[in-house]
């Protein structure tokens, strides 16, 4: 059994790592708990307690659902969004999303397979934590890039992450403050 | 019906319940372009359709009209990159085409002799949307 804990309030939210565990949910039913923190110095993701390479365990712990892909290709992925894409300055954002869109001219998913791979994920979710994407995204500034990025936002397990999220942090708000209510102000 | 329309409903590819009108009217337009045997002259558009959009009606997943308009366009883009003397300027210009092209192909277990061969590898220019 996999616990995953993920931190809502993280300053990069670890929305691949939220997206592949929801996929292996939707493979295998209640394969991963996912739980979540509300704590600003809290890991973004941890898994069984660690917080290293959490996205690459889940990956690697389920071969069958994440079947597209070698590990080499996707590790690079991985490693290329975990430390280009949640950048902030624009300037090099912007370096990193030009070579993205240039790998995406002749291909529909960064592995140039079928269907999306945990390339894909890593990409992907990385982009999504990051607020200075929406607008490149949207006024299509690497076109391949938005198409790319749209095509996967239309799969639930993408597109309604960030609900997903939202809506479980309020729950865990919720439940935070049963018990501390108005005490002392009895009907 | 067509062998790759038959390879395609083969491969139950989940498809959308119901189209949206932009959908159906895309449908429509590019049904009627295959008809009329007009596609080389709307390979721009057809190009421009699939820059925004993996797959001409806008869907998660290739749909029968992707497959529809495929039969045509492969053997006119695979002749349009043969004869083409700038090839780099092909794939820059005509680079969606080729992406969607080179996704059905292999989607539809096109015979390796009668594949477009694409060059992955090829550099293009980066393209600006105005």
């Amino acid at each position: 059994m996999y616990k995953l804990v993920i931190n809502g309030k993280a300053p990069t939210v670890a929305y691949g790592e939220l997206i592949a565990a929801r996929i292996v949910n939707g493979v295998k039913a209640n394969s991963i708990e996912i739980e979540f923190v509300d704590d600003k110095k809290a890991a973004p993701a941890v898994l069984n307690g660690e917080s290293n390479d959490v996205l690459s365990k889940i990956v690697s712990g389920f071969p069958d659902v994440f079947s597209e892909g070698s590990a080499e290709e996707i590790g690079h992925w991985v490693k290329v969004a975990s430390e280009e894409y949640v950048v902030k300055n624009f300037q090099k954002l912007s370096v990193s999303l030009e070579k993205l869109d240039a790998v995406l001219n002749l291909r529909t998913y960064v592995l140039g397979g079928l269907d999306y791979s945990a390339a894909d994920i890593a990409c992907w979710g990385a982009l999504r934590s990051n607020g200075m994407v929406g607008s490149i995204i949207k006024n299509k500034v690497d076109v391949n890039v938005s198409r790319w990025y749209t095509l996967l936002e239309m799969d639930p397990a993408f597109g309604e992450a960030h609900e997903f999220l939202t809506k479980s942090m309020q729950d865990l708000k919720k439940a935070a403050n049963v018990g501390k209510k108005k005490e002392g102000h009895k009907a | 019906m067509s062998e790759l329309i038959e390879k395609f409903n083969s491969l139950s590819i989940e498809q959308p319940a119901s189209l949206s009108r932009e959908q159906e009217a895309q449908a429509a337009q590019w049904r009627s372009i295959v008809k009329k045997g007009s596609l080389a002259k709307d390979l721009d558009e057809l190009n421009l359709c699939l820059r925004d959009n993996s797959f001409i009606l806008s869907t998660v997943k290739p749909s029968g009209v992707d497959v529809e308009v495929f039969e045509v366009a492969l053997p006119l883009v695979k002749e349009l990159t043969f004869s083409s003397k700038d090839v780099k300027a092909t794939y820059a210009r005509y680079r969606h085409v080729l992406r969607w092209i080179d996704f059905l192909q292999r989607l539809l277990d096109v015979p390796e002799s009668e594949q477009l061969k694409i060059n992955y590898d090829l550099e293009l220019p980066h393209e600006v949307v105005e």
